[in-house]
């Protein structure tokens, strides 16, 4: 169930909280039902899937949206391994980043979507797509950067 | 080229979608400028742990997918029976979408593409230990025993790529040719097998190559057969970047 797993990942770093990534997913899941007769052979599936989740999530006004460093501990903090602890911390840093950045390294990033593809997701041009990539990059880079923990990001590659 | 461009077209080079002749410029560049080159390797390395933290995070989907199929039932029941068999067509739909077909009416998953993404995550991404060869000389002696010439093994190499190693590994039984080509930012895994002792579908042995690609997790496997080889390319680049990199490797084998 791969797909389901990936809009609620991204859901989730959308939302405020899990029940709001949830519910978003549902609204989703539903309308994609509803318009499943519109998706024609050769479609990209996965692309008309993250396409609907955001249609909803504008369409709601954004007023469920993630307040920043709201992000939820997985583990005890007297547990947390440096792994743990530098997954976190990067997690926290994309959660920082104004929607737009946040999304294209979302959809970009993490979920492997080409640029041609997150422009159609996100309905603006590849040109827009490529800058909001680098500009996301260059500050979660420089705003991992003060923190040791984090060289590979302040140019001190492994 | 200059330097702003390749930063300005780092996000298409990066994701594959930059076409050949203008990714040979970048990779050309790079070669020559270690800024750029160091910059393309941060931004790899930046997205490499981006994706890792990312992931770290479990999300189990079944209690969403189960309300959604719920959803679905309740309010075809209250439609009536041609509703629903329309609701069942629907659920069949979900379904579909929900258990990962990248492209509707792509073809089956075939057991060699996901043996080659799984070489790839467990030797190249993770590293575990195998017995590589690194010197040319064994790796064309390895080739050969293959039925498989040094050409063939330099016109694999797509542009910006030198070979970095080799080895045999078996894939759904048959034994491959396992080449390992790398850039100054990409690592590609290339798999080949004397396509006279190979039977499953990778496309047609006879003129042009058919090519087959499937996206296994992280990976992109691209796949095709000529007359003499099977060639299975894994990237994790994007599946487009696998199957310009099999469109390249077929024109020129």
């Amino acid at each position: 169930m791969c797909h389901s797993r990936s809009l609620l990942r991204v859901a989730r770093r959308l939302t405020s909280g899990s029940s709001v990534a949830e519910d978003l997913v549902q609204e989703c899941l539903l309308l994609a039902w509803r318009s499943f007769h519109q998706l024609h052979m050769g479609t990209n599936a996965r692309a008309w899937l993250f396409r609907i989740l955001f249609n909803t999530f504008y369409a709601q006004g954004r007023k469920q949206q993630r307040v920043p460093n709201t992000v939820p501990l997985t583990a005890e903090v007297g547990t947390v391994t440096p792994a743990l602890d530098e997954a976190m911390e990067v997690t926290r840093a994309l959660d920082a980043l104004p929607l737009d950045h946040r999304t294209v390294l979302l959809l970009g990033v993490v979920e492997g979507f080409t640029c041609g593809e997150i422009a159609e997701i996100l309905a603006v041009p590849v040109g827009t797509v490529m800058s909001r990539l680098s500009r996301a990059r260059q500050a979660m880079r420089m705003r991992l950067a003060t923190n040791k923990s984090s060289a590979a990001f302040a140019g001190k590659e492994n | 080229m200059n330097c702003k461009d390749v930063l300005d077209l780092a996000p298409l080079y990066l994701t594959g979608e930059l076409e050949s002749t203008r990714a040979e410029q970048v990779a050309a560049h790079a070669k020559v400028c270690p800024s750029c080159a160091r910059e393309l390797g941060q931004q790899k390395t930046f997205d490499a742990l981006l994706r890792q933290s990312v992931l770290a995070e479990h999300f189990d989907g079944s209690r969403v997918e189960g309300e959604v199929r719920r959803l679905i039932a309740q309010s075809s029941q209250r439609s009536g029976s041609q509703r629903w068999m329309f609701a069942l067509a629907g659920i069949a739909a979900l379904l579909l979408l929900a258990l990962g077909i990248r492209t509707i009416f792509s073809s089956q998953a075939e057991p060699v593409y996901a043996a080659a993404a799984l070489d790839h995550r467990l030797e190249i991404v993770n590293r575990q230990p195998r017995k590589w060869f690194t010197d040319r000389a064994s790796i064309e002696t390895l080739a050969g025993r293959q039925g498989i010439s040094g050409s063939a093994i330099d016109a694999m190499a797509p542009a910006g790529y030198h070979l970095a190693q080799g080895k045999l590994c078996r894939l759904d039984g048959k034994i491959f040719l396992h080449l390992v080509y790398v850039s100054d930012v990409y690592v590609n895994d290339v798999h080949v097998n004397d396509a006279q002792n190979f039977s499953v579908f990778l496309g047609p042995a006879d003129g042009a190559a058919a090519i087959h690609a499937e996206t296994q997790g992280a990976e992109h496997v691209a796949g095709f057969r000529d007359r003499q080889l099977s060639v299975l390319i894994v990237t994790e680049q994007s599946g487009d970047a696998a199957l310009r990199l099999a469109r390249s490797t077929a024109a020129i084998i």
